[in-house]
């Protein structure tokens, strides 16, 4: 073995691939996407994140790029009676909101969290294998772990 | 043919954690910042005995004295 190193996630992406790790999330979580767009809706939204009906939870070291995006768009998902909603506001930060009325604050915390974590990972994983497709590595094995963690084996053959 | 491994763990948050093998020295270090620009920055590295022995060729230089001794007359 020649290093071992640890790396922490800065993302800095598009709208399409922030969206693509977003829809991966939720069907590893079990939401369902229930729209991709939904314009009109931030100052509703906004009014009920400052009255605590829903929590507003924004995803650190993650930018996402305007190219291309419409000003209000965002993906909406559904669990039960708890809707999550995923935009980017107006400094290009990824934000999060959850609500649900039977559902304290806490319990909706703990889901957009969950979220935001498995979104993370699906974004860092899918950008690891496209990248590592793109230079020649070779996918000897792949597997999920117990605690969720995705463990990839790759090979580089050196003339 | 040379064979680079490398293990990856990529934990639930994005978190990523790299086990390179194979390459020695400094080569070892262009795996490394590959994944610090796919990724992200570097929290922690360790380098292993493998990281500081030197890739390439051995020379070998031969010196061969030799002692030549009059014969008696």
């Amino acid at each position: 073995m020649s290093a071992v190193c640890i790396l922490t996630p800065a993302i800095i992406a598009g709208w399409p691939a922030i969206s693509a790790a977003v829809a991966g999330a939720a069907t590893s979580m079990g939401i369902a996407v229930v729209r991709e767009s939904a314009v009109g809706v931030r100052k509703a939204l906004a009014a009920r994140v400052a009255c605590h009906d829903a929590v507003e939870l924004t995803i650190e070291d993650c930018e996402v790029v305007a190219e291309g995006l419409a000003a209000e768009e965002q993906i909406v998902l559904a669990k039960g009676d708890v809707t999550l909603r995923v935009f980017r506001n107006a400094r290009g930060k990824c934000k999060v909101v959850a609500e649900g009325k039977s559902h304290s604050r806490q319990e909706l915390r703990e889901l957009g969290e969950q979220l935001v974590e498995k979104m993370t990972q699906v974004y860092v994983y899918n950008k690891v294998m496209t990248e590592l497709k793109n230079r020649g590595f070779t996918v000897i094995a792949e597997e999920v772990g117990e605690d969720e963690a995705v463990h990839i084996h790759v090979r580089q053959q050196m003339a | 043919m040379e064979q680079h491994d490398i293990e990856i763990r990529i934990a639930k948050g994005g978190k990523v954690r790299l086990h390179v093998r194979g390459p020695k020295g400094e080569r070892c270090l262009s795996y490394l910042d590959l994944f610090e620009q796919i990724v992200g920055p570097v929290e922690e590295r360790q380098y292993t005995h493998e990281f500081f022995e030197r890739e390439g060729r051995v020379k070998v230089d031969v010196e061969s004295v030799q002692r030549v001794h009059e014969a008696e007359p």
